[in-house]
């Protein structure tokens, strides 16, 4: 009861000396809000990097690898055995084929939700008269029920890996002369650079550098041709356009231009290469040898490093992101901590504030205190009464902060965001204020003005009632 | 009854040592009106804080029925002045900013007692004391006379079992003294004790049962003007 009487007291000698009062509150609430509106821009930019790690799935995507180098090459599984799914008998972790046997290995692994493998190339939609050049991914049709790809602006992701069905980017539908809706239902034919093509390119610009007679030329040809070849695939298929998306590229899915289904491409004859050397490995590779690389998408990101451990054991290379962003968090803890120094530097400027506002009124209330005390007040309960004072402007001083820090991040906020727009680039919320930060501040604001109040509190309760009341 | 003995408090005063009082040995009974009388320095006004247990002495023992004063802690000590004593001082030590009534209420704070049973019991002092008209007056509004009888009502809403008043009429004039004398008189003869500490040598002399003479801190005579057994008991402040 006496906390309560203490309160409307402290209120009332606040109220009594306006200017006084006003001046200690507005210290702390320029702290406060100082502190308020720097966590949150921290907060605000940790809050977009995780979104964007989260958008991208790089903290529930795992990059798997066929190991390669000698380890591999010392227990590779020799051409024709069947499938590689099968431990060797060694003492070394085995080989293992990045192929459809071993992504069905990593989808039973419980929490892998989906398994699929990285491949994409470079092929041509022809549309009318018109041939477009476009980086086309292949991704099974349940990748959209996992993962993010960008936003639809018409129709949908295709529904079957067998589907003869694409996705076409904004820009490539632009390029083919249509608009999202006017794209829906169109029939394009997909043709890809195929491996077979390239083979004969590359005899002909070879061969025509010696002189040898057209027969014998056509032999070499023929036995080159059939010892790299292998048989011809197609190279051409008719896909109809089931959506139109602003597509957006993260960890595992390299998306450019176009997003095919897995198995409609899967029987055609294409590869994708950007430099000489890179040409001369596909060239010279064994296309049964499987995927290079394959992404595998856990159901939540705490199991993420359970799976990781799990397909490494299986004889895989995995990479996560997971552990940089452990690092790029403690990275922004960092950060946080300096902005908020700012934050506490203005707060200790206004503590300074509180205990000068408080010694003055010990001195001016003297005879107050020697009043009180002749009544029967403990020198406990005259202690409490100016800590409740200094607490009652720490809690003013708080609320007022929070608002002027969150009147502070809206005003950032709306510039950051102009800035953007202007910029052309993303348009973020730079500031965050989650909810927590209400109570943290609040009670920091008090139990700081608590602190300062701490030394003027025990001035008071030493006040000798005696002199106190002679003064008069 | 309070039982002094022995009382002695010194302290250091420009690196001397003044003795405040020095041996005191008195008796105050219940219901007793003791008038204690000396020149200014004489102690008494000491005496009065340490019977208060406002301070604290150098020597000797003043046991009260609520025990010994010299061994109590400040919390026991504080609650001696909040449960048993009414203070009146001469300047009134009324708080400036707040109003007769506020003042009054503040007696019973350290009494736990609720905001509207502080204020009830506030307006039925001071409207014993002739001061309904004035409850929420400050003190800057209020005669001399007005803000003791406040002063003494904020005394009295606790009701105490003994009223320590110090130089009550200094700062009066005659008719106001008058009044307040009266008051202390009505008081004592409905069984409060009252103790009060005066330089003025006719200051209550008709109504007082003893009076001491302090000098130098030291007991210098004591007079007794009527007996304390004719005295009604029927004190109920409130």
């Amino acid at each position: 009861m006496i906390l309560r009487e203490f309160i409307g007291i402290s209120l009332g000698n606040l109220w009594r000396m306006k200017l006084r009062t006003a001046l200690t509150v507005s210290g702390i609430m320029i702290g406060i809000g100082a502190l308020v509106s720097m966590l949150s821009f921290g907060f605000g930019i940790q809050r977009n990097v995780s979104d964007q790690f989260h958008k991208m799935g790089l903290l529930t995507t795992l990059q798997v690898r066929a190991v390669t180098g000698e380890r591999s090459e010392a227990t590779s599984t020799p051409p024709g055995h069947p499938p590689v799914n099968q431990e060797e008998e060694s003492d070394q972790s085995p080989q293992r084929i990045l192929n459809a046997a071993a992504l069905d290995t990593f989808k039973a692994i419980p929490g892998v939700s989906l398994a699929y493998p990285l491949e994409t190339f470079d092929a041509y939609l022809l549309f009318g008269n018109d041939s477009t050049k476009v980086s086309a991914q292949a991704l099974p049709a349940v990748f959209a029920d996992h993962q993010s790809f960008g936003d639809l602006l018409n129709g949908r992701f295709f529904t079957s890996d067998t589907a003869h069905a694409i996705v076409l980017s904004e820009e490539v539908t632009e390029k083919l002369g249509l608009t999202p809706d006017s794209a829906l239902g169109q029939v394009i034919t997909l043709r890809t650079t195929g491996r077979s093509s390239l083979i004969n390119a590359f005899l002909d610009n070879q061969l025509a550098q010696f002189d040898i007679p057209p027969p014998a030329r056509l032999i070499i040809r023929t036995a080159a041709e059939s010892f790299l070849n292998r048989g011809e695939k197609q190279t051409e298929i008719e896909v109809t356009v089931c959506g139109v998306a602003e597509l957006r590229s993260g960890f595992g899915y390299v998306i450019k231009d176009v997003l095919v289904p897995t198995e409609t491409v899967a029987g055609l004859d294409r590869v994708s290469f950007s430099n000489p050397l890179e040409l001369m490995n596909i060239l010279s590779s064994d296309p049964d040898q499987g995927w290079k690389q394959a992404l595998v998408v856990v159901e939540h990101d705490s199991s993420l490093n359970r799976v990781s451990e799990t397909i490494e054991d299986m004889g895989f290379e995995v990479f996560s992101f997971a552990g940089r962003f452990d690092e790029i968090k403690r990275n922004f803890a960092i950060f946080d901590l300096m902005m908020s120094a700012v934050g506490f530097i203005a707060v200790i400027v206004s503590l300074m504030g509180i205990v000068n506002t408080m010694v003055m009124s010990v001195t001016e209330r003297k005879r107050e205190i020697g009043i009180l005390k002749s009544l029967g007040g403990e020198e406990s309960q005259i202690r409490l009464l100016f800590l409740v004072e200094s607490g009652v402007i720490g809690l003013i001083g708080s609320v007022f902060g929070l608002i002027l820090g969150w009147a502070v991040s809206e005003v950032g906020s709306l510039i950051f965001k102009e800035i953007m727009r202007r910029e052309g680039g993303p348009v973020l919320d730079m500031f965050l204020i989650p909810w927590w930060m209400i109570p943290v501040a609040l009670g920091f604001g008090i139990t700081v003005s608590i602190l300062a109040g701490l030394y003027p509190a025990a001035r008071a309760a030493h006040v000798d009632p005696v002199k106190a009341l002679r003064n008069e | 009854m309070i039982e002094i003995k022995e009382l002695t408090k010194h302290y250091l005063l420009g690196g001397q040592e003044v003795r405040a009082l020095d041996g005191i040995d008195m008796t105050i009974p219940n219901g007793e009106f003791l008038r204690i009388v000396g020149s200014s320095g004489s102690g008494k006004s000491t005496l009065l804080n340490l019977i208060a247990g406002l301070d604290t002495p150098t020597s000797g023992s003043i046991s009260t029925p609520f025990g010994e004063l010299a061994t109590m802690t400040d919390k026991q000590r504080s609650r001696w002045r909040s449960e048993y004593i009414g203070m009146v001082f001469q300047s009134f030590n009324l708080i400036n900013h707040h109003n007769a009534l506020y003042n009054v209420g503040l007696g019973l704070l350290f009494k736990d007692a609720p905001s509207d049973e502080r204020q009830k019991a506030a307006i039925a002092m001071l409207t014993r004391l002739g001061m309904a008209e004035r409850l929420h007056h400050k003190p800057a509004d209020l005669s001399g006379g007005e803000q003791q009888r406040v002063a003494l009502a904020r005394a009295l809403v606790k009701k105490p079992t003994l009223l320590l008043a110090d130089e009550p009429t200094g700062n009066l004039d005659r008719e106001n003294a008058l009044q307040i004398e009266s008051l202390l008189a009505d008081l004592n003869r409905e069984g409060l004790t009252v103790v009060v500490v005066t330089h003025d040598p006719e200051f209550a002399l008709s109504h007082a049962h003893r009076t001491l003479h302090l000098s130098f801190g030291k007991q210098s005579s004591e007079e007794t003007h009527r007996s304390l057994d004719t005295q009604e008991t029927s004190y109920d402040p409130a």
